[in-house]
């Protein structure tokens, strides 16, 4: 399959400029999507591909730029009208209705009438079920959302936007629920879409679906354009290259020397939870990073969640300094001296309403208070100490958490555990949303902790940061661990290879 | 008949009917003024405005929100509907008219702040109950006003089982069963009130959805206030503060989640038997109103932590 140069121009965007919150997240991008042409996005996470494909599909207002629709200049301020103009964006985190059938979430919006609103409910659910053929996709569409298998919903997303008969389909990682065969299927239905002349944009992590079903590639990295490739005419490694772009070595500062393995902080002894963890052992070492990888969505979420008692094990032994623990709520996890932070900051990491020494000392009000009453000169200080081994960049501890960067929001996070000298810190994606320099901030301090002896668990689904950080590397593919390799000898085709469920020999 | 969403939630009411069966079984056992045709008429008469009002409520409960401003629409309501025809003599429909368009008003307000403005449902509602019960005080200190005879007498006609009460009861549960079930509104109400965001992504237009909600919730809490008022025969300021929480039990018994999107009137309707039942039966006893009401918070308490566990059982 080549690529026609001369290929009918869609949807074009020009130069688009995004920021939030005084970060930049998209500088000056353009993209072009043609009639029948699979273009695969590919960038790092918090490269901006999100944002991108918001813009293009209504969700976001660019800061500036310029959308063309069939040659026209447009402005999109809702993602319904860039749906009805026929672009579809399937996201990734999905928004079905669990409560309401398959049919009525596929023609939720657009259902047919008698008039008056009212509804052609038989009507409903033929035309969905037709829909749902046209898509190869057997299922019944009478059934609750609620009752689907994830692979399942996110066909029923495809369908969703397929209703809308689309000339532009955007698809956020859709293969991360689905299984081998599952995901070859959905590949046909995207090539027979590729026939009718709708243009496919595929954000993937997956280099083998690239080359499988995209005819172009365009690598975003840090809110920039990198580069647009065909893809008959490049290497998985030559994309490889253009994504990363910059030596690993140089971000990662050096890790100890493996040698011998210190003996374990904690140790995981066939641990589960429900069918979601299977069979779970895992040591990890004081002073040591360990690193869990894999596909997204493979249980490090529940894992990550289950080590800190949000969501605890079902059954097995969690032995901490020699001795079982049962940590079945954050409360004890922080008590065994077990700190956590989480992939969604702005959620769970921060309250960002309150002030920035608010937050760092939200932890350890016990240490800089007497009989209840907080001692605001001791918070002031401690809170600054904390600023200070940090580097946050802020003009005063008074300042809002909320107006602060990504990467001193993140800061601010590791500040406040910090405070309470945890034994064991779990992180999960550590450095998703923040910027480069303060990526690099977060490396070394993770260094600095392990050299003073605390063990960190690393959750993260950047491939760089895994093999960079990490002493140990373990795979996770659904809900087990696969496979196990030292830091300095992984590599990314090895990772990918467990991750996809393929065992390795040289462990 | 039934495919789809609809199903689903014509389940959930399954249970509640089925207490209501097992209640209304025992107690004639037991009594046999209970299950004298007399009592039945007078069950459905008492059960009207409550079941009319619980349709709001349970509109309002479906979209994720709660309205405690029912109460003194409907207070309000007898007020006007005593007030108009006290002073005209002729003017039923003028006053009927009036309550549902003052209803209406209140809800829009209520559905304005809680869309446009993202007030908190509970504290929105909670502020237009404080306001409408005082107007409904400064129009009319105590009981009071007259309600045209012929409409009072209509009211309380009975012909065997067959009353007005009955008739209205059954339309107008039909009209919203469809209005929930069978039309694109209804399909938005529980999309909107599952997931917003989702919703929004879908290009519902959610604000709209809500004000209409809450519009809905002030209708039927006013016809509820003029069903009351041919009740009575006079206004009353304060008759209403009951039915917020009462029309709130009568939906969560009935299996309408407080957290939006699952539920219907079908329930409901079982629901708002259910509790004025237990009213009537409390009643009967001679209990004190105190204890109804500590027995009424207790069945609502207990309803809530059923479907908690239910809900968390997922």
């Amino acid at each position: 399959m080549g690529v026609q140069k001369d290929a009918q121009i869609i949807l074009a965007a020009r130069n688009i400029k995004k920021s939030f919150y005084g970060n930049t997240v998209l500088e000056g991008v353009s993209i072009t999507c043609k009639k029948g042409v699979a273009l695969a996005l590919v960038g790092e996470n918090g490269a901006g591909k999100s944002t991108l494909m918001n813009i293009i599909s209504g969700g976001l207002r660019p800061d500036a730029g310029s959308l063309e629709f069939e040659n026209q200049e447009i402005t999109l301020s809702s993602s319904k009208q860039a749906k009805n103009l026929g672009i579809s964006f399937v996201h990734q985190e999905l928004s079905l209705f669990p409560y309401l059938s398959v049919g009525e979430n596929i023609l939720l919006g657009i259902e047919d009438t008698y008039g008056f609103g009212i509804l052609k409910q038989r009507n409903i659910h033929v035309k969905a079920a037709e829909i749902l053929k046209e898509l190869q996709c057997d299922i019944d569409v009478n059934i609750l959302v609620q009752d689907l298998s994830p692979a399942q919903r996110q066909m029923v997303e495809i369908a969703k936007a397929w209703a809308m008969k689309p000339k532009v389909l955007i698809l956020d990682e859709p293969t991360s629920s689905l299984s081998k065969s599952e995901t070859d299927n959905l590949f046909c239905r995207v090539n027979d879409l590729k026939k009718l002349g709708v243009s496919i944009i595929l954000i993937t992590h997956r280099m083998d679906e690239i080359f499988q079903i995209c005819d172009e590639a365009m690598v975003l990295k840090d809110g920039r354009l990198v580069a647009t490739v065909e893809t008959k005419s490049v290497t998985k490694d030559d994309l490889i290259r253009l994504m990363v772009g910059r030596e690993i070595t140089r971000t990662f500062p050096q890790r100890e020397c493996p040698g011998e393995i210190p003996p374990a902080m904690l140790e995981l002894s066939n641990v589960q939870l429900g069918n979601r963890l299977k069979n779970i052992h895992l040591q990890i070492p004081r002073g040591r990073v360990i690193g869990i990888g894999g596909l997204e969505g493979q249980g490090q979420r529940e894992l990550a969640r289950a080590l800190f008692g949000i969501t605890p094990f079902t059954s097995g032994d969690v032995i901490l300094g020699g001795k079982k623990v049962h940590i079945n709520s954050p409360h004890a996890a922080m008590k065994h001296k077990i700190g956590f932070i989480s992939d969604d900051r702005k959620l769970e990491g921060l309250v960002l309403p309150l002030s920035i020494e608010k937050n760092i000392e939200m932890l350890v009000l016990d240490k800089i208070s007497a009989f209840g009453f907080i001692n605001r000169k001791k918070e002031r200080n401690e809170s600054e100490e904390g600023v200070r081994q940090l580097a946050i960049k802020t003009p005063s501890t008074d300042l809002l958490v909320r107006h602060l960067s990504g990467g001193n929001q993140q800061k601010v996070i590791f500040a406040k555990w910090l405070k309470m000298n945890p034994h064991l810190l779990i992180l999960h994606e550590p450095t998703r949303g923040v910027d480069v320099q303060s990526k690099i901030e977060i490396y070394h301090l993770i260094r600095d902790l392990t050299a003073r002896g605390m063990s960190i668990i690393l959750f993260t689904s950047d491939m760089i940061e895994l093999i960079g950080m990490s002493d140990w590397i373990h795979i996770m593919y659904e809900g087990s661990l696969v496979g196990c390799l030292s830091g300095s000898d992984a590599t990314e085709e090895k990772i990918m290879a467990l991750s996809s469920g393929q065992s390795v020999e040289n462990k | 008949m039934f495919r789809g969403s609809l199903l689903k939630n014509a389940k959930l009411s399954v249970p509640v009917y089925f207490i209501l069966i097992i209640l209304l079984a025992v107690t004639s056992v037991f009594s046999p003024t209970f299950r004298s045709t007399d009592n039945f008429v007078n069950i459905i008469a008492q059960v009207a405005p409550l079941a009319l009002a619980s349709i709001g409520q349970t509109v309002v409960l479906l979209l994720g929100g709660i309205d405690l401003s029912i109460g003194s629409v409907i207070s309000l309501s007898t007020i006007i509907v005593a007030s108009v025809s006290a002073s005209s003599g002729m003017g039923l429909p003028e006053g009927i008219l009036l309550s549902v368009a003052a209803g209406a008003a209140v809800g829009a307000v209520n559905g304005f702040g809680i869309a446009k403005l993202n007030i908190p449902p509970l504290i929105m509602t909670l502020s237009t109950m404080a306001f409408v019960k005082g107007l409904s005080l400064y129009i009319m200190p105590s009981p009071g006003g007259m309600v045209s005879d012929n409409f009072v007498m209509a009211m309380g006609n009975n012909w065997g089982i067959v009353s007005l009460s009955g008739i209205l009861i059954i339309v107008f549960y039909a009209v919203s069963f469809f209005l929930l079930g069978g039309t694109k509104f209804g399909r938005y109400i529980y999309a909107t009130g599952a997931d917003e965001i989702a919703a929004d992504k879908a290009g519902l237009p959610g604000a709209k959805v809500k004000i209409s909600g809450y519009i809905l919730a002030g209708i039927f809490a006013a016809l509820a206030g003029v069903i009351l008022a041919a009740k009575m025969a006079s206004g009353d300021p304060v008759v209403g503060d009951t039915y917020s929480m009462d029309s709130v039990a009568a939906s969560v018994v009935g299996g309408t989640s407080l957290m939006g999107g699952i539920g219907g009137v079908l329930g409901t309707l079982a629901g708002s038997f259910l509790i004025s039942i237990i009213n009537n039966i409390l009643n009967m006893l001679n209990i004190f109103a105190y204890y109804q009401y500590i027995i009424k918070g207790l069945i609502l308490v207990f309803a809530l932590f059923i479907f908690q566990l239910r809900r968390r059982r997922r």
